[in-house]
């Protein structure tokens, strides 16, 4: 019954209803804009600015040698570095950009670029694949190319006196924004700068068909098995440790030769292990132990630590796991069963050959090898041959096995175009580093100096747009406390004032005999329906304003994105703000109203 | 039943004081029985308001040795004491025992004649039968007016409506202040006897307040009179004093 009188009061006075309901709609829908705001993307597009990637940079200022450790090891300690990708030599990223289509060319300068790189996803741009490249507006312009188009890439270098030029055409797949930078850049994965800057170095790729010079990989040892027709005097034996590499020299029982050379040769000789402490054992060394024993009747071969390996006949089977080591054609003679020949040559064409034990369930025929120690991983296409190996061992010959053994110490990768085992490069000069935010900036760039590499960041402007981020931040909340206040005062002192002019109602309603709660209940129920009422118009208001400011800046925003927009949670929050504050004003207003004696405050009228 | 008494007062006190003026109403003795009319006349500012206002329990009295009205409850009557009453309790007893004409009517301006009346049946949570309405309305003649608002009535309508009001619910009191004060004297007149009327025919004592003696001498079963004396400066007291007038008249 309160609540009908309730309605019928309000549309009784349907004018001042009216106004009242628009007096409340005109607090709220301001501060539901400005909260939209706030809370709309407006907050993104504000992070992204002060977020953007050209302040989380940081590139060092002297070129020094990182290598690949070095740089997974900075990944893996700080995790607030986003992205981090190496650079080479500033000498090599210089290169000739040719647009075939209208014979235009300008000198560019290469920039690395690996997934994840914000600089180009934040900037319109993905990541480039392998023969494609990312430019930078100002080259695009230079250029006059559009994403799409082909671009011929030239690099030069001088051999024997002579210019060389290598060529290689790239897609170009990305332009990014004018903002990133002035400067006219390609952006290209990281194996095409080094490629570029193999070949300006005389370095052969076969990648692009250029030749030149091949890194190839080398074969290294951990010791060599020394095989005499009788014991060595002591003399002998500390000469071996003499400048020639290994620091260790024993005599091994035929038992303990089973167990590291993985074979036992014939009684009549006398074995004994050289082995290196620290760094690997080279070619010259096992020369070195020959040259000493000269005369002696003496068989050196080198030996290295068992290499885990696998074997894998074809995809579908499953990888047979083995211990690879150095078989040596010297010593096969002195050993009860000889290794068969073919482990030692190898004709034109023809695969490296492994040795695995007959009963292995891999069959003869091709094979792949692959190998792995630590992170670095290699695999190369070999033959299996069965022999005589002991179980779980496998054998290929010295160089083979040794060379693969470099894997340990070094990347070594296999080409198959070349079918050898080249190189890989050790270091670059220099990277490109993104933290996640800005304030990780300074805490990186205080572990980089720290250890020796002094590196640019952009200290100073992150420091202002910090500061100010900090005063904008300030006045919305200053804006909001000043809107939210006033809104609580002017929907207290509305409703309230609405409650006054009702006095005379609520107390012939309290002579007529209704309860004091139901008293209270009138101007709270009618609080209720007019601030519900403004609810629904600021609401209405609300998304309508908010479809024009999401109209008007579509162009700036991505898909699923927009600039002012509210969560249900929110529109749950201030309806029970503004109900709250309802029935208080309301309550307070009638409990005052209904103070003097019912008849009194008639009288008073 | 018609000496059942409704209110018993006896040594009743009322003191306000405002702006360092202190009133004090003292009411040695008054009874009212069921069916009884009792005016209640004299002078602006001599109690009257203060005594009608103590009858419908909206003011609580500062002293008394007896102060009870007889209620209707479940069925049967009991005296209560409203010395005992809590403001609650007080809003109760009003809304099923006591019908209240306001001076300017009091009519809520957001309900039709027909809701204003109907209000109190509302609130006293009775049930009135659609003849029973209908007789009345019609008794008052205010049949036509039922779907109007109360603004676009006349003085004499409005207070129709509020007799119409107070009756509805068929309380055992009904209380009126200055029922006729806003409307011309024929008005008046007819006010007063359809009032009279209505309520004898209920059975409901009536409590009227008036400025206007001639308008009640005559019908009045108890007329209650004020003696003013000034004590000090600031303090005056009225003495409220009942005579049994329907007597006086019976015997003239």
């Amino acid at each position: 019954m309160i609540l009908r009188l309730a309605l019928k009061d309000i549309l009784h006075d349907w004018l001042l209803s009216i106004c009242l309901v628009l007096a409340i709609a005109s607090i709220i829908a301001p501060l539901l804009i400005l909260f939209g705001l706030k809370f709309g993307t407006i907050q993104t597009l504000q992070s992204r600015l002060i977020q953007d990637p050209k302040n989380r940079e940081i590139r060092p200022m002297t070129a020094k040698s990182f290598n690949r450790d070095w740089f997974d090891s900075l990944r893996k300690i700080h995790p607030q570095i986003s992205f981090v990708v190496p650079m080479t030599r500033q000498i090599s990223t210089s290169i000739t950009a040719i647009n075939p289509a209208n014979d235009a060319n300008e000198q560019l300068s290469l920039m690395a670029t690996a997934a994840g790189d914000p600089l180009l996803l934040e900037n319109g741009a993905t990541i480039p694949g392998h023969a494609a490249c990312v430019l930078t507006e100002a080259a695009a312009q230079a250029l006059n190319v559009a994403i799409g188009d082909e671009l011929l890439f030239s690099t030069r270098r001088i051999i024997g006196g002579k210019y060389e030029n290598g060529e290689f055409s790239v897609l170009v797949s990305g332009i990014l924004e004018g903002r990133v930078s002035s400067l006219k850049t390609a952006f290209v994965r990281l194996d095409v700068i080094e490629a570029v800057e193999d070949y300006k170095d005389g370095r052969a790729v076969p990648a692009y068909g250029w030749e030149g010079e091949m890194p190839a990989a080398y074969p290294v040892f951990e010791g060599a098995a020394v095989l005499t027709p009788g014991p060595l005097s002591k003399l002998d034996e500390v000469l071996l440790t003499n400048n020639t590499g290994f620091t260790q020299v024993k005599m091994i029982g035929s038992e303990q030769a089973v167990a590291t050379l993985g074979y036992a040769p014939r009684p009549e000789w006398t074995v004994y292990l050289a082995t290196v402490k620290q760094r690997a054992a080279m070619d010259e060394s096992i020369q070195a132990i020959r040259n000493k024993l000269r005369g002696k009747g003496a068989m050196v071969a080198p030996w290295m630590e068992p290499l885990e390996i696998s074997l894998q006949s074809s995809p579908q089977s499953p990888p047979v796991a083995l211990h690879l080591l150095a078989a040596s054609e010297e010593i096969s003679v002195a050993i009860p069963s000889p290794m068969p020949q073919r482990l030692f040559e190898r004709e034109k064409d023809q695969r490296q050959a492994i040795l695995v034990p007959s009963d292995s369930a891999l069959g003869e025929g091709d094979a792949i090898l692959s190998l792995k120690v630590e992170d670095r991983e290699l695999s190369v296409p070999v033959t299996v041959i069965k022999g005589n190996a002991a179980p779980s061992l496998a054998y290929a010959s010295a160089v083979f096995a040794g060379t693969l053994n470099l894997l340990r110490y070094r990347n070594v990768k296999y080409d198959e175009k070349m079918d050898s085992l080249l190189l890989s490069r050790r270091g670059y000069a220099g990277f490109r580093l993104y933290t996640a935010t800005i304030d990780d900036v300074e805490g990186i760039q205080q572990k980089l100096e720290s250890e020796g590499i002094p590196v640019h960041t952009e200290k100073e402007r992150i420091g202002e747009v910090r500061r100010l981020d900090n005063y904008m931040g300030l006045i919305f909340w200053l804006i909001a406390a000043v809107g939210v206040i006033g809104g609580i005062s002017a929907l207290t002192a509305s409703l309230y004032a609405s409650v006054e002019r009702k006095r005379k109602e609520l107390n012939v309603l309290r002579l007529l005999g209704l309860l004091k709660r139901e008293i209270v209940l009138f101007p709270v129920f009618q609080g209720l329906l007019l601030s519900g009422g403004a609810l629904v118009l600021a609401g209405t208001i609300f998304v309508v304003v908010s479809r024009v400011i999401n109209h008007l800046f579509r162009t700036h925003l991505r898909t699923a994105e927009s600039l002012c927009t509210l969560s249900f949670g929110h529109f749950m929050l201030l309806t029970a703000g503004v109900f709250f504050l309802s029935v208080v004003s309301a309550t307070f207003a009638a409990l005052q109203a209904t103070r003097l004696d019912p008849a009194e405050a008639l009288r008073d009228e | 039943m018609m000496n059942e008494p409704v209110y018993r007062l006896r040594d009743v006190e009322k003191t306000r004081a405002k702006g360092g003026v202190s009133f004090t109403l003292r009411v040695p003795e008054l009874v009212i029985h069921r069916g009884e009319f009792c005016s209640v006349v004299g002078p602006s500012g001599c109690g009257k308001s203060t005594l009608l206002d103590l009858l419908a329990l909206v003011l609580v009295p500062s002293r008394a040795s007896c102060f009870s009205i007889t209620v209707a409850r479940n069925q049967t009557r009991e005296e209560c004491d409203i010395l005992k009453l809590s403001e609650n309790g007080a809003a109760r007893i009003r809304r099923r025992n006591i019908g209240y004409v306001l001076q300017n009517g009091g009519l809520l301006p957001f309900l039709t004649v027909r809701e204003n009346i109907m209000i109190s049946v509302g609130i006293s949570g009775t049930s009135v039968g659609r003849e029973e309405f209908d007789t009345l309305v019609h008794f008052l003649g205010l049949t036509d007016q039922l779907n109007k608002k109360p603004q676009y009535l006349s003085g004499g309508q409005r207070q129709r409506v509020a007799v119409a009001r107070a009756l509805i619910h068929r309380p055992a009191i009904i209380l009126a202040d200055e029922p006729t004060a806003a409307v011309d004297y024929p008005t008046a007149l007819d006010i007063r006897d359809e009032l009279k009327h209505l309520a004898h025919a209920m059975g409901a004592a009536v409590v009227m307040v008036t400025h206007d003696r001639s308008l009640v001498d005559e019908i009045s079963d108890v007329q209650v009179q004020f003696e003013l004396t000034r004590k000090t400066l600031g303090a005056t007291l009225a003495t409220a004093i009942a005579k049994n007038t329907s007597m006086v008249r019976s015997q003239a």
